[in-house]
């Protein structure tokens, strides 16, 4: 019935032989042309000693907050780490450097208004009217720190009603909720989740975030 | 020894007869789509039916409540007879007009098996599901609609009749829909293999092959007596090369050989003659007669009392063992069967199966024995049915 994984093994054993390793890459390659010569560079001693077998089971939500309702969407965030990522690029305001004498055309509006700091080494330090590159917000956030931003999925109507109950089912079965099981983010709701959390050591938001649904075991 | 029925009151109107039964958390969880449940709610549980309706739940239950209730926004499903029958996780399918609820699936249970059809080619001695010819399409139909609401985790499930070949192209559909619905469920399916003799029908199963096992009846290592056992001119031929052909395409073959007065002469042989032609079959399983079908009418044709032919069956599975080819005695309780068999006995394989007689209480090797089935009754009773004591079990 229970078939061993073969492929597994032969890593394990590669790895407590892996000086050989090399050699019998070169030695099977040709007659083996099946998967075991692709395993065989992975095959790192590091990798597969001392690494116990474990499950990953992730217990809590990857990725934005979609239980949550609006208010909570705080797009200032972001903006303020784009402002600190600038700052700490530095180099703009240094008086020392004797930057060669070029005037650039006086710099078009781009669309796309964050400038990657690639494009600032060019020479244009002299420029006056460069000194703070403005980060404009208006436009829809681009890259990977936009997280968070008012562009996140949120949750469908009847998604949210199923989370709510599921929740409430959770809470429930744990004794903080006595209340109907009616997928309504009602007061006793909010009041279960602010309880759960104080015990928890949560964040007491009375909101379904993310951590809560996590410790909650309502996932996916 | 849980039933399969329960009857029901049933208000509103289902908008389809076969349903998954799932807790709230697991229904809410959203893995089988909502318009194909039934929510089974606790009693004394408040929930606003009015919400699972918009969610497009298909119905509630509440086993212990007589009726309805007024704001219930649902078809519900209350009142059942017998409150055990259905549980979380279970297909039921239910019947509106006369409100009977049939379990389908049954989560946890130790077999879950598909009955494929009625009609069967052969008319065996002992058959214990007497084939009916009668136009049963329906059945695949239904199982169709079942194979998607079976729990994905399920190790194994099988495939029973009736014999399944003559549903001719429906049989690898139902197999597509396993493979593809179950993918990490084995099939075990049963069949007397005669169809398989034309390569043609070999070759449409070929899906099956790395995820079902095909278990053949074989009586007798010769024409005549197996074709006797399984009432069916030329039956021993077609079946021996549809293994072959099965074999041929890659295909997992178990051999069943039931123990009975008609099977005895030739088991030995049989034995021999299995490890000389079929060293490739990955299982031989050798069962105790079940009493019931047409075993009943042939009652004094079949039957052997188990303590008389322990010795040969014991020798004719070891046999087999020991040439490396895997091998189970099935049915036969342990106080009847030679101690030298006991590494080879499997418990029973089926709940309904598994009871036990009041000579049994108070015996040590319960928990390791198969029982009896359950249609048992004194004239199929075996004069060596005893219980062990805590120290004959020690040795």
């Amino acid at each position: 019935m229970k078939k061993k994984n073969w492929t597994d093994y032969l890593k394990q054993v590669l790895g407590w032989t892996a000086p050989t390793a090399a050699t019998l890459s070169s030695i099977w390659s040709p007659a083996q042309a099946g998967p075991l010569p692709v395993l065989l560079p992975e095959a790192h001693p590091s990798n597969t000693r001392l690494q116990p077998l474990t499950f990953v089971m992730p217990n809590r939500m990857e990725g934005p907050e979609i239980y949550i309702g609006h208010r909570s969407h705080s797009s200032h965030r972001s903006h303020s780490s784009h402002r600190s990522h600038y700052s700490s690029a530095g180099g703009y305001t240094s008086p020392s450097y004797s930057a060669p004498v070029y005037s650039p055309p006086p710099p078009p509006p781009p669309a796309p208004v964050y400038s990657a700091p690639s494009t600032v080494t060019t020479p244009s330090w002299s420029s006056p009217s460069k000194t703070p590159p403005s980060y404009q917000p208006s436009a829809p956030a681009v890259g990977s720190n936009s997280s968070g931003t008012a562009a996140a999925p949120r949750a469908s109507q009847q998604d949210a009603i199923a989370m709510t109950m599921r929740v409430q089912v959770e809470l429930m079965r744990l004794g903080y909720y006595k209340g109907k099981i009616d997928g309504k983010m009602g007061s006793g709701t909010k009041e279960a989740l602010r309880a759960f959390q104080r015990a928890e050591g949560l964040a007491v938001t009375g909101v379904m975030d993310n951590a809560t649904l996590g410790k909650l075991g309502v996932v996916g | 020894m849980l039933p399969l029925h329960t009857r029901a009151v049933i208000s509103g109107d289902l908008s389809r007869p076969l349903l998954k039964v799932l807790d709230l958390a697991e229904a809410l969880r959203g893995d089988v789509p909502h318009e194909q449940v039934a929510v089974h709610l606790d009693d004394g549980i408040d929930v606003d039916t009015g919400a699972l309706r918009d969610l497009g739940f298909a119905a509630v239950m509440r086993p212990g409540v007589t009726d309805r209730q007024s704001d219930d926004a649902l078809p519900v499903i209350c009142g059942l007879s017998n409150t055990d029958v259905v549980n979380p996780g279970d297909v039921i399918r239910v019947r509106q007009d006369n409100g009977q609820l049939s379990v389908l699936y049954r989560r946890g249970a130790n077999a879950n098996s598909l009955f494929l059809t009625e009609q069967c080619n052969s008319r065996c001695l002992m058959c214990s599901q007497p084939p009916r010819d009668e136009d049963d399409l329906w059945r695949v139909r239904e199982l169709l609609d079942l194979i998607p609401l079976i729990d994905r985790v399920l190790p194994q499930l099988g495939f029973t009749g009736g014999e399944p070949t003559l549903l001719g192209p429906l049989l690898p559909e139902l197999i597509r829909a396993c493979k593809a619905a179950l993918p990490r469920t084995g099939l075990h399916i049963l069949t007397n293999g005669r169809n398989f003799a034309d390569p043609a029908v070999a070759d449409s199963v070929h899906e099956a092959r790395g995820c079902a096992t095909w278990a053949i009846p074989l009586y007798a290592d010769v024409p005549s007596r197996h074709d006797h056992v399984v009432q069916a001119a030329g039956a021993f031929d077609a079946t021996i090369n549809g293994i072959y052909n099965l074999a041929e395409r890659g295909h997992a073959i178990e051999i069943r050989f039931v123990v009975h007065a008609q099977t005895l002469p030739r088991m030995q042989r049989f034995a021999e003659f299995l490890w000389r032609n079929m060293p490739f079959v990955s299982h031989v399983a050798f069962m105790g007669l079940e009493p019931m079908g047409f075993a009943k009418v042939n009652r004094d044709l079949l039957w052997v009392d188990p303590v008389d032919y322990g010795p040969a069956l014991t020798e004719a599975a070891w046999h087999l063992q020991d040439r490396s080819i895997t091998t189970s005695i099935y049915n036969v309780p342990l106080c009847v069967l030679p101690e030298a068999a006991w590494p080879l006995a499997r418990q029973s394989i089926s709940d309904w199966k598994n009871i036990y007689d009041p000579a049994c209480d108070g015996c040590s090797l319960r928990p390791r024995c198969c029982g009896f089935f359950a249609s048992h009754g004194p004239a199929w009773r075996s004069r060596g049915i005893k219980a062990f004591r805590f120290e004959e079990a020690a040795e």
